[in-house]
């Protein structure tokens, strides 16, 4: 059955018709390199809708176990007057907002799953990430980084890891562990501008600036999506590592083969695509991106591969001519979606 | 001995590192760091599949016995690890990037 075939019967509203394509998705994923429609996709698009938010923020106290620490909030529980635990609540509610309302996902596994993040993770950590069930959030040291909790980019980029590992489930090495990083930071970015209600000529294009410590006050953030790096030179850090174009892509055998490097490719090409697009990047753009991302990709996906989805559907969603604004975008940061592997 | 930890892999792509010998501790903060990295090295190296972007920490030791690498992910890290980074993570400084 041709793939497209496939995708239609998978938004069927009937749920034998989806479970046939859900079938025919497994029996056919076998020895692809590209497949338009990811089981676990399915699964998450057959769910009931409508549960609502279901958030719940521990406090790790600066511990790494045991997991998930002190309850703090629950869902409808009020405000209590720490900074970490009711920054997150709101993160995952607003992040939950969006996904919901502008991409139509009801939550991180699609069927309402609950949002489970523990803030103060580890002693002085400076980072944030997903563990496979919840989002866990450093406190910083306070000199480099502050808590992570205070950035809803972030807390948009970690629960979207969640949404990938329900979806295309992209391997975290080389391109599509930076398709992975990549997709999140889109996702993460758009959540930001949807949520800032700003025009998109005023849109923000730089992330992570709210963590930033003391010692690099002087720096915006630490992803650019635009053409300026994040930061150049800085006595401390250095510069942006992240490459804008392909002929710069970044080999190396740290972090996973650089997905947190060569993210900076499609970050790129998004940003390139959205202004071309015109209107709000969390909107035409995202939609495509996201569909395309959750739907179309298997877990090896190549950049090219990930070129070619979008533009489908870009094709698909919008019709052609925003197909062509999206292969564009795709060809300015050096793959051709027409091109050959 | 001296010890190394390098953390990468984080959300922000800042590594950090930090070196330390003990030859140039007071006698007590030596013995302390020794048996911590002794305690760590003997602990189960593990990494967290589901937890992708976690950050890596990974420690080098070398004495007089030669040179020894161990490495954990920061989403399930022994129990042994936790008097180790209390004393290096204060130390640890940014890796400056260079760009191109």
């Amino acid at each position: 059955m041709p793939p497209y075939v496939v995708q239609r019967l998978a938004r069927s509203s009937v749920e034998s018709i989806r479970e046939v394509a859900f079938n025919t998705a497994v029996a056919s994923a076998t020895g692809e390199t590209m497949r338009l429609v990811s089981p676990a996709a399915l699964m998450g698009r057959s769910a009931t809708p409508g549960l609502g938010k279901r958030r719940t923020v521990y406090d790790m106290e600066s511990r790494y176990d045991p997991l998930p620490g002190t309850l703090k909030r629950k869902e409808n529980q009020a405000a209590t007057g720490q900074p970490e635990v009711d920054q997150a609540y709101d993160n995952a509610g607003v992040t939950h907002g969006y996904y919901k309302n502008v991409l139509g996902r009801e939550s991180i596994d699609g069927a309402g799953s609950a949002l489970l993040s523990c803030v103060n993770y580890g002693p002085q950590v400076g980072n944030a990430f997903w563990d496979g069930e919840r989002m866990l959030y450093g406190a910083g040291d306070g000199d480099l980084f502050v808590s992570f909790t205070g950035s809803l980019s972030i807390a948009a980029h970690e629960m979207s890891h969640g949404v990938l590992s329900f979806t295309s489930n992209l391997d975290y090495r080389d391109e599509p562990g930076a398709l992975n990083e990549s997709f999140c930071d889109v996702m993460g970015i758009c959540v930001v501008q949807h949520h800032d209600k700003s025009p998109p000529a005023d849109a923000a294009w730089f992330m992570g600036g709210e963590i930033v410590g003391p010692s690099l006050a002087e720096i915006r953030g630490f992803r650019s999506f635009g053409a300026e790096p994040a930061y150049v030179d800085h006595p401390l850090i250095g510069s942006d590592p992240q490459p804008k174009h392909m002929k710069d892509y970044v080999r190396t055998s740290e972090d996973h083969g650089g997905v947190h490097i060569n993210s900076g490719i499609p970050n790129h090409a998004f940003f390139l695509a959205a202004r071309a697009l015109g209107g709000h990047a969390w909107d035409r753009p995202a939609k495509i991106w996201f569909n395309a991302f959750t739907g179309m990709l298997n877990k090896r996906a190549t950049f090219l591969q990930a070129a070619q989805a979008t533009t489908v559907s870009a094709r698909e969603l919008f019709g052609d001519e925003t197909a062509s604004a999206v292969s564009g975008a795709w060809r300015d940061v050096g793959i051709d979606p027409d091109g050959k592997p | 001995m001296k010890v190394t930890l390098t953390e990468s892999g984080g959300w922000t792509n800042v590594r950090r590192r930090c070196s330390v010998d003990t030859a140039t501790l007071p006698r007590d903060a030596a013995a302390r760091l020794e048996a911590c990295m002794t305690a760590l090295l003997g602990a189960e190296e593990r990494a967290a599949s589901r937890a992708i972007d976690a950050q890596l920490l990974v420690f080098e030791v070398e004495d007089r016995t030669g040179c020894k690498r161990v490495s954990f992910s920061e989403a399930k890290p022994p129990a042994e690890i936790v008097p180790v980074m209390e004393i290096l993570r204060p130390l640890c400084r940014p890796v400056i990037n260079v760009r191109g």
